[in-house]
């Protein structure tokens, strides 16, 4: 309250604005079957001119350094991977299905439109909601067969059509189908925030300290040349530096683009003096030096790519802060950035939550940490590839609409197996984490702060038919899961094999070829009973030596590369082409599982099952994250078969860290129950570009420049992988010679931190700097006396293979860079 | 403000005092366990056709015992004995062996960090030659030893029962009497609760592949005089790999036991049961012929899914969980909390426990473990497996050895349709209900009357028990003597090697009493010749003199001479000679 007046000054009003856009024809209330749900017609309208360069971009031919896979769902369903999950749709979806899917690209952002007399300022939390939603409407990109108005648009011709070619041979029209929903998708992932832009400066505001430390000043254009130097960001290729006359920010062929990917820029409301009369109108309003402090031009929502996209490790820019198109990848995630501190950089440097957030290593983001889990996990971004070829499993699920119970199909999306109900669900619950109805349909089931007993001490659950009911845009989001989804099984790996640095070095000058059979092998015996898509029987997984025959003549890596997986003996051996190898149609002697499965019998190189944290033994606090677990936040977002999941043990049960003299003595065990206490294991798609490793990105660490710059060059990244798989084949036994250092996050600066979530409240504890930050995030304010998750080292655990020879390892690492 | 904190802190000790037991829960009484019902289903076919008798059953018997009996008895001391195993390998590999000086055993009290439990595993195949079969050792064999106790614990796999046997040999040291006897196994199943054998999880905390344990060895032995780096021939310190081997090597031989439940249980009786076994054979026979080409969605393994739920009905059949929780007795962290903390933690050891696996009041008396920790708590299955599971296949292709496939596939002209026409055409007796005895397959199957090319059945060395003496029984009184018995020297020289010996024909001292084993003494005219040292030191005889000349007992002997030049005369005197007319 006492820090918002900004925030009302800002939200002040927003009717104004709306009268640049209207619908074609006005919602009608005309009732659907289900009674209460309005039908919705008409296209909402796209203001004129909404592109400034139309038709400037030509698409470019240029081939990719990572893989693209034409996969289509209609294939993945014809296979039995899909349909994934048991849920149908909200009744609102479904009686205006055709409404959303006609209003796409009109329903890709929205924003609040306040009833009379409320404001954001007036609005409290877990307050009763006092608005509605109107889209942000953004103009459908021209065909790909033709010039496009932004350089995105000509790169996301260029990624479609590269997929489908077989089909294009025989079914044009069908191709061009099947390429058109994947540009769709690929425009959720790059532009859809449906209204998020507002957990920014409501929710996050009020642990940062009051509305005027939410601000961006990275997004001054005259930080582009540092972005990603300073802050992992990646720059929008199509933008150039702005000046005054775009008011400091960059210069963009897309009206929404902020100049940085992942931050879409929306017109702020207006600003009213107390009589109503605009004092600042962000569409005409001269240039005013505190207006990005304060927000008042522009707000900044985030979609998927904030998070998603980096540059593609086989094609480097020559300048990071510079990248061109060809340069990045919207899937294998930013693995530079420290998200979400880009929220927080306009706090001071003592304060809590920029404390907290600086201790998620680059490339992680604590995504419980708003869901209010109060473990502190920052976990990596997932790499989204091959997603086709990812394993599926049979769970008991709950229709969150119907309350039906019955078996669906999913894949264990979460790094310990949660979001278990399929992948559209899945996906629109991230949307939600980002900020997405979160005073409508998040925020009401938090718990209340400073409160330590009775019901508003907990958790209580999300209601999935509550939201579509009182938040439009998760509607408007879940209309476009499906095209979404077609979009992120196109997402293929990157080679080692291709890469092409800057210098003209090639991948494969950094692998050392001839050592790749013995790696193979160790591989088999040590690696592939988590680490391969290729189950084994499940008493041959607990033996290595029969692991080695069941995978014996098995190609894990791409079928490009797979001679150099086995030596020559092993491939004129007498029976290997009999037993491994087949002719195609064209007569050509393949690998058997390429042959047969095509691009459906490249390995994933995980078997996506959930494995008890003791048996990892790596830092145990996001195993424990318990937001899916019946009662709490994301309860609908689990299956029940996850609910039901076996107990994997007992962990200690600590004394509050923060409890004077007594903190982190042990007091017995604790049992972990109700689904919490795996971790799944990952695809070593890609390994050799995404280190460091773990799932805290703990084991290693992110090559830097001298001046600070993250290092991306193929070069570095290759150094980085080594350090980083050194490390991790070294035993984390501090005893042991040598071991790993352990690495713990502490705080930077002396900092004052209250018994709330919110750090607001009169007891202020001082912490200095140096102390844990797990001490003080890992324990749930409303339960103090004892600590949620006890576990500081964050790079320990994962003890497979440290007891390998120096060859066997470095074997075992040169094969990984095969893959 | 400071009187505050007092406040609660002692607010806080207290809490934590009376919580403590509530929410560290003790495990249960071994002593209880050992003479509680069993949980195992009673209608089962496994339950009625695999013996639950500590000793096993007739004509049948341990591995161990087979693998002792062809070394002459049990090898002393442990290293010859882990030796006398590592030469049955043809690759002569050293078995697994890991140090547990703070273990979870029933003589866990009795190990210490100078002289710690060592549990070893033996993990071959050797393999078959046209005439013979190879030996299987992968998960079958494993012995922990407390040299403190005299006491080997062994777990076996005994082939033609299909089940494994828990063993003891007892008085295991220089001059002691090294009794090889079964185990009681209801006391053995508290914690073995499969049947078969099971180890800790990762990181193995309790075992020297940790660097606290491997230090605490060192240092205890170190400090007594010992040989800081070696144990009984063994490194003190070892890589994570050893346990994790073992630990891999527990899990086969638990899914072993639970193979022959699927064998059994999963098809039923009667035809239909004879036909799924079958089936499950071939199945396996397919799996390991190309372990990694294998389809389960093909016909084979349709129809044994068919048969499998002709057979279970709607039961579902449970794998055991072989892998105790992972303890760290050295986990508390140093400092004024680690004091504080050990407060509230019971002490794992205390002097006394129990000194033998009959003593199970004295390990009753030791202090609890907490329940999560306990191998005698009750684990949930590692697996339920449902008719659509044909894992059945999966184990029968680990009871083969790899070798077996080979010949079979030689044997078949490198098809495996005609291993499959062979398995149809092998004897109905051999898909009978009754527990998988893979010698007795593969010599079925490989006999010219299965498959024309072999010219006869492979022979298989360690399944012929004719040769041995009968199983004892653990808990049989010792052998009471007179004081003035004739046997009494015979006791001290002769009873580790002849009295108890597996192998019968040097087992001649065995007897239920003084009378019975004089009789039999007595029956032994070469005993007079080998206790006749006068006559054959020196002649090419001199070998078969006893006590041998590296043993103990030789050097006992030689040294009652000095005092005692009759004692050979003596004890030559209590068999009859040749001319005791």
């Amino acid at each position: 309250m006492r820090k918002r007046a900004m925030l009302g000054g800002v939200f002040l009003s927003s009717a104004a604005v709306l009268a640049y856009f209207a619908y074609d024809g006005a919602p009608s209330a005309q009732a659907t079957a289900q009674g209460l749900i309005e039908k919705k017609t008409g296209l909402v309208e796209v203001e004129k001119d909404y592109w400034p360069q139309p038709g400037s971009y030509a698409v470019p031919k240029d081939e990719y350094g990572h893989t693209l896979r034409s996969v289509a769902l209609e294939d993945l369903d014809s296979r039995g991977i899909l349909p994934l999950g048991v849920y149908k749709g909200t009744p609102q979806l479904n009686a205006n299905r055709d409404w959303y899917n006609a209003n796409f690209y009109a329903t890709l952002a929205a924003r609040k439109v306040w009833d009379k007399g409320t404001s954001p300022a007036k609005h409290e939390f877990q307050g009763p909601i006092t608005w509605k939603y109107e889209p942000i409407p953004q103009a459908a990109p021209p065909a790909c067969d033709k010039p496009q108005p932004t350089g995105y648009d000509a790169e996301s011709c260029r990624y479609v059509n590269t997929l489908f070619k077989d089909v294009e041979a025989k079914d044009p029209a069908k191709a061009v189908a099947l390429r058109e929903q994947v540009r769709r998708g690929r425009d959720v992932w790059f532009k859809g925030t449906f209204g998020n832009q507002d957990e920014i400066y409501m929710h996050f505001s009020r642990s940062a300290g009051g509305l005027e430390n939410m601000w961006y000043p990275w997004l001054d254009t005259r930080e582009r040349k540092n972005r990603f130097t300073k802050y992992g960001l990646v720059n929008d290729p199509d933008c150039t530096e702005g000046d005054a006359s775009t008011y400091w920010w960059d210069k963009c062929p897309d009206p929404h683009s902020s100049g940085v990917l992942g931050y879409r820029k929306y017109y702020a409301d207006p600003v009213k003096d107390e009589s109503g009369k605009v004092i600042f109108d962000p569409k005409t309003s001269a240039f005013r030096e505190d207006e990005l402090k304060k927000n008042m031009r522009f707000v900044v929502g985030h979609p998927c790519v904030q998070c998603h996209v980096g540059f593609d490790p086989t094609r480097p820019p020559a300048d990071p802060n510079n990248p061109k198109w060809e340069n990045l990848s919207g899937t294998i995630g930013n693995q530079h950035i420290v998200q979400p501190l880009a929220f927080f950089q306009g706090t001071p440097k003592d304060s809590p939550i920029r404390q907290v957030l600086a201790a998620g290593r680059p490339g992680t983001i604590d995504t419980s940490l708003v869901g209010n889990d109060f473990q502190n996990n920052p976990g990596t971004q997932n790499n989204i590839m091959d997603f086709h070829n990812r394993r599926v499993f049979k769970h008991m699920m709950k229709d969150p609409i119907t309350g039906e119970k019955k078996e669906g199909l999913t894949q264990n999306v979460l790094k310990g197996g949660e979001d278990s109900v399929g992948d559209h669900l899945a996906l629109i619950r991230v949307y939600v984490n980002i900020g997405m109805c979160t005073e409508e349909c998040w925020t009401p089931n938090f718990p209340k702060p400073g409160v330590f007993f009775g019901e508003k001490s907990r958790q209580k659950p999300f209601s999935i038919a509550q939201c579509a009911r009182d938040c439009e845009p998760w509607n408007y989001a879940d209309a476009k899961m499906q095209d979404l989804a077609a979009f992120l099984v196109t997402g293929g790996p990157t080679y080692l094999m291709k890469a092409k640095d800057a210098d003209g070095k090639t991948g494969k000058d950094f692998v050392e070829l001839d050592k790749v059979p013995l790696g193979r092998k160790v591989f088999t015996r040590e690696c592939a009973s988590c680490h391969s898509s290729k189950v084994a029987p499940e008493n041959v997984r607990r033996d290595k030596a029969a692991l080695e025959k069941f995978y014996e003549g098995h190609v894990f890596g791409s079928e490009e590369y797979w001679q150099h997986e086995f030596t020559d003996a092993q491939r004129s051996a007498p029976d290997f082409a009999s037993r491994f190898l087949k002719k195609d149609t064209l007569g050509r002697l393949r690998p058997k599982q390429f042959v047969e499965k095509g691009i459906y019998g490249q390995d994933w190189l995980g078997n996506d099952e959930p494995t008890p944290l003791n048996i990892i033994g790596t830092n145990m606090c996001r195993a424990l994250h318990d937001n899916h677990s019946t009662g709490h936040i994301w309860e609908e977002f689990s299956s029940e078969t996850f609910k039901e999941r076996a107990s994997p043990g007992s962990v200690p049960r600590t004394l509050a860290r923060m409890v004077p003299l007594l903190g982190g003595v042990k007091v017995g065990e604790k049992k972990i129950e109700g689904g919490p206490g795996y971790y799944r294991n990952i695809s070593l798609l890609s390994v050799w570009a995404t280190s460091p490793f773990l799932h805290n990105n703990a084991i290693g660490e992110m090559p830097v420049l001298k001046d600070g710059t993250p290092d991306t060059k193929v070069v570095s990244r290759v150094k980085a992988f080594e350090q980083a798989y050194d490390e991790l084949m070294t035993s984390d036994d501090p005893k042991s010679k040598p071991s790993r250092s352990p690495k713990v996050s502490v705080t930077s600066v002396d900092i004052k931190i209250t018994p709330q979530e919110d750090m607001q409240g009169f007891l202020k504890i001082p912490v200095s700097a140096g102390t844990p930050i797990a001490n003080f995030t890992s324990m749930n304010p409303h339960m103090p006396l004892f600590m949620k998750c006890d576990d500081q080292v964050e790079n320990k655990g994962h003890q497979f293979g440290v007891s390998l020879s120096a060859e066997e390892k470095r074997a075992l690492r040169e094969f990984l860079k095969l893959m | 403000m400071v009187k505050r904190w007092i406040v609660a802190s002692v607010f806080t000790v207290s809490g934590i005092l009376g919580a403590n037991a509530l929410i560290n829960p003790a495990g249960p009484s071994v002593t209880a366990l050992s003479v509680a019902k069993g949980v195992t289903d009673p209608d089962a076919i496994s339950t009625r056709l695999i013996s639950s008798e500590d000793l096993p059953p007739e004509g049948t018997r341990s591995l161990f015992d087979h693998v002792v009996s062809q070394a002459n008895g049990v090898p002393y001391p442990f290293e010859k004995l882990v030796e006398a195993i590592a030469k049955l390998d043809p690759q002569a590999q050293a078995p697994v062996v890991v140090m547990l000086p703070q273990g979870r055993s029933l003589l866990k009290a009795q190990a210490n960090e100078s002289h710690p439990r060592i549990v070893m595993a033996a993990d071959f195949q050797s393999p078959n030659s046209r005439s013979t079969l190879g030996l299987n050792t992968r998960g079958q064999l494993f012995l922990g030893f407390v040299e403190n106790a005299n006491e080997i614990e062994v777990l076996s796999y005994n082939e033609a029962a299909g089940r494994f046997e828990f063993q003891l040999v007892q008085d295991y040291s220089e001059t002691g009497a090294r009794k090889l006897v079964y185990a009681k196994r209801q006391v053995c199943t508290t914690c073995h609760q499969g049947g078969a054998p099971i180890f800790s999880q990762r990181p193995w905390a309790e075992t020297n592949a940790s660097e606290k344990t491997a230090e605490a060895i060192a240092a205890a032995r170190k400090a007594a005089g010992l040989n800081p780096a070696s144990y009984l021939g063994f490194p003190v310190k070892v890589g994570l790999d050893v346990p994790e081997r073992l630990d891999e090597l527990t899990d086969i031989g638990n899914f072993f036991a639970a193979t022959q439940k699927l064998w059994l249980d999963a098809c039923g009786e009667g035809d239909s049961g004879n036909q799924c076994r079958r089936q499950m054979l071939k199945t396996a026979v397919a799996y390991s012929a190309e372990p990694g080409g294998f389809n389960d969605t093909l016909p084979l393994a349709g129809r044994l899914r068919q048969l499998q739920a002709k057979g279970m009905g709607g039961k579902t059949i449970q794998v055991p969980e072989s892998d105790l929780s992972n303890r760290d007795p050295y986990a508390e962290p140093e400092g004024w909390r680690a004091k504080l903390s050990h407060y509230f933690a019971k002490p794992a050891h205390a002097s006394d426990g129990a000194k033998s696996n009959e003593d199970l009041e004295a390990f009753d008396r030791l202090p609890k473990l907490p329940s999560v920790l306990d191998p005698l708590t009750l684990r949930l299955p590692k697996r339920t497996l449902t008719p659509n599971d044909i894992d059945g296949a999966y184990g029968l292709a680990s009871l083969l050895t790899y070798s077996d496939v080979e010949s079979l596939r030689a044997a078949a002209g490198g098809d495996l349709n005609v291993v499959y026409h062979a398995i149809d055409r092998a004897p109905a007796s051999l898909f009978d209900a009754k527990p998988f005895v893979r010698v007795h397959m593969m010599q079925s199957l490989l006999s010219p009357a299965v498959l024309a090319s072999v010219a006869a059945a492979p022979r298989y060395a360690m399944l012929d028990t004719s040769e041995m003496s009968a199983p004892v029984s653990i808990g049989l009184p010792p052998l009471a003597l007179k004081a003035d018995s004739p046997l009494n020297d015979y006791q001290k020289y002769c009873f580790s090697c002849h009295r108890g010996n597996p192998q019968k024909r040097l087992n001649f001292m065995a007897g239920a009493d003084e009378t019975e084993v004089l009789a039999l003494l007595k029956k032994k005219s070469e005993v007079r010749e080998a206790l006749d040292w006068e006559r054959y030191q020196g002649t090419d005889k001199a070998s078969k003199l006893m006590p041998p000349t590296d043993s103990a007992q030789y050097r006992l002997m030689t040294s009652e001479l000095k005092q005692n030049p009759q004692l050979l005369d003596k004890m030559r005197a209590v068999i009859p000679g040749l001319f005791d007319f």
